[in-house]
């Protein structure tokens, strides 16, 4: 019993250190955000011919020099290709012209089919925004519920540990993202919210049994 | 042998939803065979958007004037040319580039996509040159919804005679639709709201701009004695404009705090009402969120796919969805063997049931889908393993009913748990959200419903005595 507590006990105090370190990285270096998110160079090419987005994606990365690229198809006939990138620069813009020019043996007119555009950096709360008002009314209402099945087990371990594990789960979620660079994308948001089910999902769980 | 029969008619039960959930129902039209089930929506997160750009207008406008210095839209036919001056004036002038100009209008821009409720969107701006990235889902009201995005949403109240501006966007507090019923159909209204200062000047404009009748007795005209009323108007009245176009001239009856103006005539035909409701909106949404400060114009918009949409990575999640179920199943045959096997067919019909569910219920199916599959898998593994772990071999009928209905009891409290998010979540604004809570909604429902019906009646079947 004595060795579990100072296991629980050492558990605290490196997962305390890991949120420490995580805050420290995003006041710092802030998330390093997916290419999609952050601040990047979009390049529409309006093309009269079908294409496949691996060749163009293949003709950007061979231009651009950098894997950090993302091609993605326009629209449904597929004649519309948009190449967003950290930085496309004036020379690279021209070079991929004449590349898909000769490629695909047609005239891209700088002025008039393709568009480039500066897309600023997404704000992270606002990606998380929409998700925190069904979260707080649903934490809510299942604290309550967990007072009132419960309330025989005191008000400490129907609000507080529950409350406790869900700040703590989900600020260590955070701050391992932050420290290992995982790029910040939709994906990050969907694990959060996987996760703050699972902790509040496994505190039930646990309640449930002790209550038996 | 009857109780053979049971079991097999359960298996064959699940045998067919499977089939029907995971290949779908083909039948003969013509010369090909086409799936009667309705095709799995997608969600924004792996279809598309529809991404715009707006940019700040750099249009140059020109602008001629008479000797008087007043704008005219041109010169008149015969007139002498050398009395208009022609200037050339930017559509948006240096000194409004501003970034507070700039944040202004994204927050406009914001304003209008939520009061227009629209749910999924992404907004930037760049905060060098005011560019605004615009992401919205690609539906057939976006091309008007950005529309409504470009437009001044100027609001102005002025004197009909002497252009005198009266009110304007800063005395507006909010804007709302209003309908009420009529024996001639359904009259939509736009109300507006005023703030305080805004209530002062339309209380007083009201008074000022009131209708005057005046009643004089005429003299008779007949031999038969009749009084002739006679109402004279005066003509003092008021123009309302919207976006610097005139949306109507009015006089009022009687003192007002708040504005209700009658769109269109009242209708009993629904597409009437809805093109009404729909002009409404759109002033509503205008007024509620100001005026822009800078005039923009579309750069680009065009649907772009999303990086997920042929991507690898939708196989390797879907696959390890799958890898998740087969390891859950795999358990549950080992450690409770042939009890074990009953229960992991219903487990797979109730994954083609709720296949079936989404696909009729036009549940989107996004990214955000994998938060409610995971936690379904995990609840219905647990679910399982509960009844499964206190039952034995040697148990008779009524021992296991004793032992499943208790088994039911410990794990209600889990599937209530579940289905609280799963209803607050439903009723989001933002579709994603919302088909994460249809999803747990079904799902939970369904594991109930499969795990009562079917996994209870085989493992009582089952028993020996």
């Amino acid at each position: 019993m004595k060795n579990i507590n100072n296991i629980m006990k050492i558990m605290i105090v490196i997962v305390a250190l890991i949120i420490l370190a995580g805050i420290i990285m995003i006041c710092v270096k802030g998330y390093n955000y997916d290419l999609l998110y952050s601040k990047s160079v979009r390049m529409n090419i309006y093309l009269t011919k079908e294409f496949k987005v691996n060749e163009i994606e293949e003709i950007a990365n061979e231009i651009v020099g950098t894997n950090k690229l993302k091609v993605q198809q326009g629209n449904t006939f597929g004649t519309v290709v948009s190449i967003v990138s950290k930085e496309i620069t004036e020379e690279q813009q021209n070079n991929i012209i004449q590349k898909l020019n000769e490629k695909y043996e047609i005239e891209i007119n700088k002025d008039e089919d393709v568009i480039v555009a500066q897309i600023p950096q997404v704000n992270i709360w606002e990606m998380i925004t929409k998700y925190i008002s069904p979260l707080v009314i649903t934490t809510i209402v299942i604290l309550v519920y967990f007072v009132i099945r419960y309330r025989k087990q005191g008000i400490i371990k129907c609000i507080g540990i529950p409350v406790l594990t869900l700040i703590g789960i989900i600020a260590l979620y955070v701050s391992i993202i932050a420290l290992t660079r995982i790029p910040v994308n939709e994906l990050f948001i969907i694990f959060l919210v996987l996760i703050y089910f699972l902790t509040l999902i496994c505190n039930a769980v646990k309640l449930n049994k002790q209550e038996i | 042998m009857e109780k053979k029969l049971k079991i097999a008619l359960i298996i064959l039960i699940m045998v067919l939803v499977t089939v029907v959930g995971f290949g779908g129902i083909y039948i003969k039209k013509l010369v090909s065979y086409n799936n009667i089930l309705p095709d799995y929506e997608l969600g924004l997160s792996l279809k598309g958007s529809r991404i715009t750009i707006l940019k700040v207008g750099d249009h140059i406008h020109e602008v001629i004037r008479d000797s008087e210095g007043n704008i005219v839209e041109k010169i008149p036919e015969g007139a002498d040319e050398n009395s208009y001056t022609k200037e050339q004036v930017p559509e948006n002038s240096e000194e409004s580039k501003t970034k507070e100009n700039y944040k202004k209008a994204e927050k406009i821009i914001r304003g209008r996509l939520k009061t227009s409720k629209i749910a999924n969107y992404d907004v930037r701006l760049n905060e060098e040159n005011g560019n605004i990235y615009v992401e919205l889902a690609d539906t057939d009201n976006t091309d008007t919804t950005i529309s409504h995005l470009l437009a001044s949403g100027k609001f102005e109240i002025v004197d009909t005679n002497d252009k005198t501006v009266l009110m304007t966007n800063d005395d507006v507090e909010s804007a709302h639709v209003l309908y009420s019923s009529t024996e001639t159909g359904v009259n939509v209204y736009l109300n507006i709201k005023f703030n305080k200062e805004g209530k002062k000047k339309i209380k007083q404009i009201s008074k000022d701009y009131i209708k005057v009748e005046e009643e004089n007795k005429e003299e008779e005209t007949t031999e038969e004695t009749t009084d002739e009323t006679k109402k004279d108007s005066t003509e003092k009245t008021v123009t309302m404009k919207i976006n610097d176009e005139e949306f109507l001239s009015t006089h009022f009856d009687e003192e007002i705090s708040e504005l209700n103006i009658s769109m269109g005539t009242a209708s009993t035909e629904s597409d009437t009402i809805n093109e009404n409701i729909e002009q409404a909106q759109y002033y509503a949404t205008l007024l509620s969120n100001g005026e822009m400060p800078l005039e923009y114009e579309v750069q680009a918009s065009d649907y772009i796919q999303s990086i997920y949409a042929y991507n690898i990575f939708q196989y390797i999640m879907l696959g390890i969805i799958g890898l998740i179920i087969l390891i859950t199943i795999v358990y549950i045959i080992i450690r409770y063997k042939k009890l074990g096997l009953l229960s992991a067919i219903v487990y797979i019909g109730s994954i083609s049931l709720l296949l079936i569910i989404i696909r009729y219920t036009k549940t989107e199916i996004g990214l955000e889908a994998i938060i409610p599959s995971i936690i379904l898998i995990l609840i219905n593994t647990y679910v399982n393993c509960k009844i499964l772990r206190n039952l034995d071999k040697d148990d008779s009928k009524e021992d296991r009913k004793a032992k499943i209905y208790k088994s039911c009891l410990k794990v209600i409290d889990l599937l209530i748990i579940t289905l609280i998010p799963s209803v607050i979540f439903t009723y989001s604004t933002s579709s994603a959200i919302s088909s994460i809570g249809t999803l747990l909604f079904w799902g939970v429902i369904v594991i109930a419903l499969m795990n009562v019906l079917f996994t209870r009646k085989l493992l009582i079947e089952e028993a020996k005595k």
